[in-house]
């Protein structure tokens, strides 16, 4: 593994990998830091600049962008108690304190080093895990991916905002979006209206530039542009010794808890960082600081959720299925270049898969080194006046639509999504489950098809195969478990309550 | 401005156009042939999608029926902003006008229409920054990144 490890190395280390890792996590802080644009957005947005790119440097770039605004979301969680990404919503509640108490370089300072030390020790565990379950999931046949990538959709549905019935329709609706385009087995149009750009199926990119970036101009233009930043200037970015005695449990504790909870489908940094914050509260001597200014509030989850960003890499690496929406677009950007990550990819593209191990270690030193001394820059960066962000990811939203087919066609194809996702959202429909849907949906089809020919249509094949039973057992409990809570908890309940 | 009532209309509205969209995909998947569950036509994952988009939906209208009251205590906004519309219409302007008036004139005319409708500011500052905007764009994209951009057909 070590050899391998040299070779991720060598491969990160060179001047245009390092150049796009370093690009990715500029922007990917700059992303975290500006409100206005989501960090898949802006992954969707940056994809058709890295068309002409090695595989390797494309993945780097893309990477860069999803820890970088992990790092990002932080700051502006603590300076202004808005959360620049979802996973800093936790760090805001302690965070946020801490600066009113003068204390705001100390919380800054802590989020980048327990963010460092979570996303290596992800890292550190990445190398070890992958390989293992790669080897694993060389057992896997239809059945399996079939059940994992529902798994991978029913999670994302169960844990988007609001109604589960709203995210199993636009799961639905993502699945129905996928069949767009020419049909794999007999190469019959289906749903193509006779327009000729619409036979290679919904383009992913503009779709996502849509959903996810017109849609959000579209609702932040509603909302009256006031943003009150902290005018203290900040001091003393590291933490004291007294810090340090409160935080390493909470990073340690953190950063396993993170890694654990990435790996699982629908896992990732968000609910990471908000378990690891009630997991401290619990363990705490003192759980009333919480809320009021406690640095291990700030340390343990984001470090959490760090390393759940590192690790939801491995189902995307090992078995080519993505645990959330982030890693999906690291998915579209290998399928862009024609590769699809799986059980194989560490043996057939080991530069591919160890480059990007390497470019995450490299990357969390390069945010080490970019967040602490660059935070006044940052800071500054806060006071853009939001109608020209408005005006640069406009323009720059076209420009990436029409690059991804050299059409006005995608550009089309994105303001349509734009609407439909404005229209969508301010019904309170959640968007991710289509995107995820729409990605995995070729997937699902023809390991759904292959199962059923395989096996006559003998639907028991999934309750048969061991792994593919359990996988969709512990999807069906997830799914089921309101239901269940109201049917048998809550009778119990009320029962309890009138005698 | 909070407006209770209107918020289960617009959820009862976009519920009623999902099952209309459901409906449709269903029948699209009839018309590509279902197939059997042991072999499977090109119909049959489209017509499973869009039953369960269908049917979910069609839950979702009677049970929002049932408790609309409920739904009313939402406290967001659902008023339509003209900025956000404003935006869509410039948007679907420039797919139409790209092609014939080529990156430049359009792009600039978009974000000059962008700039006037996120903040309203004099139009000497809108026009300069929509015009450096656009050629900048244009020589950074066609040029260095030598994405080729629509020069314009008119011209």
């Amino acid at each position: 593994m070590f050899d391998q490890l040299i070779l991720g190395f060598s491969v990160a280390l060179q001047p245009a990998n390092l150049l796009y890792g370093l690009i990715g996590a500029i922007v990917g802080t700059a992303v975290g830091v500006l409100p206005g644009l989501g960090t898949v957005a802006t992954m969707a947005l940056l994809l058709p600049m890295t068309y002409h790119v090695a595989p390797v440097s494309a993945v780097i770039m893309i990477a860069g962008i999803f820890y970088g605004a992990q790092y990002g979301g932080s700051t502006t969680a603590i300076l202004l108690k808005v959360p620049g990404e979802e996973s800093s919503i936790t760090t805001t509640l302690d965070g946020y304190q801490l600066a009113m108490q003068g204390r705001a370089g100390a919380a800054l300072g802590m989020s980048a080093i327990a963010s460092f030390i979570g996303g290596t020790l992800g890292v550190v565990g990445l190398c070890f895990a992958a390989p293992m379950l790669s080897e694993f999931a060389l057992k896997f046949g239809p059945p399996e991916y079939f059940a994992l990538a529902l798994l991978g959709l029913m999670m994302v549905v169960y844990l988007s905002e609001g109604s589960t019935v709203k995210g199993a329709i636009m799961g639905a609706l993502g699945l129905a979006a996928a069949t767009v385009g020419l049909d794999p087995v007999n190469g019959g149009e289906r749903f193509t209206f006779n327009i000729l750009q619409l036979r290679d199926g919904l383009e992913l990119v503009p779709v996502a530039m849509g959903l996810f970036g017109i849609s959000e101009i579209m609702l932040n233009l509603e909302k009256p542009e006031n943003r009150d930043v902290l005018k203290r200037t900040i001091r003393n970015l590291f933490p004291t010794r007294d810090d340090w005695r409160r935080s390493w449990a909470p990073i340690s504790r953190g950063s396993l808890l993170g890694f654990l909870i990435g790996i699982l489908p629908g896992g990732g940094a968000t609910i990471s960082s908000f378990i690891e914050y009630g997991v401290e509260k619990r363990v705490s001597k003192t759980p009333e600081r919480f809320g009021k200014g406690a640095i291990e509030g700030v340390a343990g989850p984001e470090a959490a959720n760090n390393a759940a960003s590192t690790s939801s890499f491995i189902p995307l690496l090992t078995l080519g299925i993505p645990g959330n929406l982030s890693t999906a677009m690291v998915l579209v950007a290998l399928m862009i270049h024609g590769i699809r990550p799986g059980p194989m990819l560490m043996t057939e593209h080991p530069e591919l898969f160890w480059g990007t191990v390497a470019s995450m270690y490299v990357g969390n030193v390069v945010l080490l080194c970019l967040n602490l001394p660059m935070i006044g820059l940052w800071v500054r960066l806060l006071h853009t006046p939001y109608h020209y962000l408005v005006l640069v990811i406009v323009v720059v939203c076209v420009v990436g639509a029409y690059s991804v087919s050299n059409s006005t066609f995608s550009i089309g194809v994105m303001v349509v999504f734009g609407v439909l996702g404005y229209i969508l959202r301010k019904a309170d429909y959640p968007i991710a489950p289509f995107l995820l849907a729409m990605i995995l949906g070729d997937m699902l089809e023809s390991t759904l098809q292959q199962t059923l020919v395989a096996e006559g249509g003998d639907l028991r094949v999934f309750l048969h195969r061991p792994i593919a039973a359990a996988i969709l057992a512990f999807g069906a409990i997830f799914m089921l478990k309101p239901l269940i809570v109201r049917l048998w908890f809550a009778p119990k309940a009320a029962a309890q309550k009138s005698t | 401005v909070l407006n209770p009532v209107r918020k289960p209309d617009l959820d009862q509205v976009v519920t009623l156009g999902l099952m209309i969209v459901g409906v449709a995909i269903t029948v699209g998947g009839v018309r590509l042939k279902i197939g059997s569950i042991s072999v499977p036509e090109p119909g049959f994952f489209p017509f499973i999608s869009g039953a369960v988009v269908a049917a979910l939906s069609l839950c979702r209208l009677i049970a929002g029926g049932m408790r609309k009251t409920q739904a009313a205590e939402a406290g967001e906004s659902t008023d339509t902003s003209w900025k956000a519309v404003a935006l869509a219409a410039a948007l679907i302007a420039y797919t139409l006008i790209l092609d014939g008036l080529g990156f430049i004139i359009a792009t600039s005319a978009l974000a000059i229409a962008v700039m006037r409708i996120a903040r309203p500011q004099s139009w000497i500052s809108i026009i300069a920054i929509s015009v450096a905007l656009a050629v900048a764009c244009y020589y950074l994209f066609s040029v260095l990144l030598k994405v080729s951009l629509p020069a314009g057909t008119y011209f």
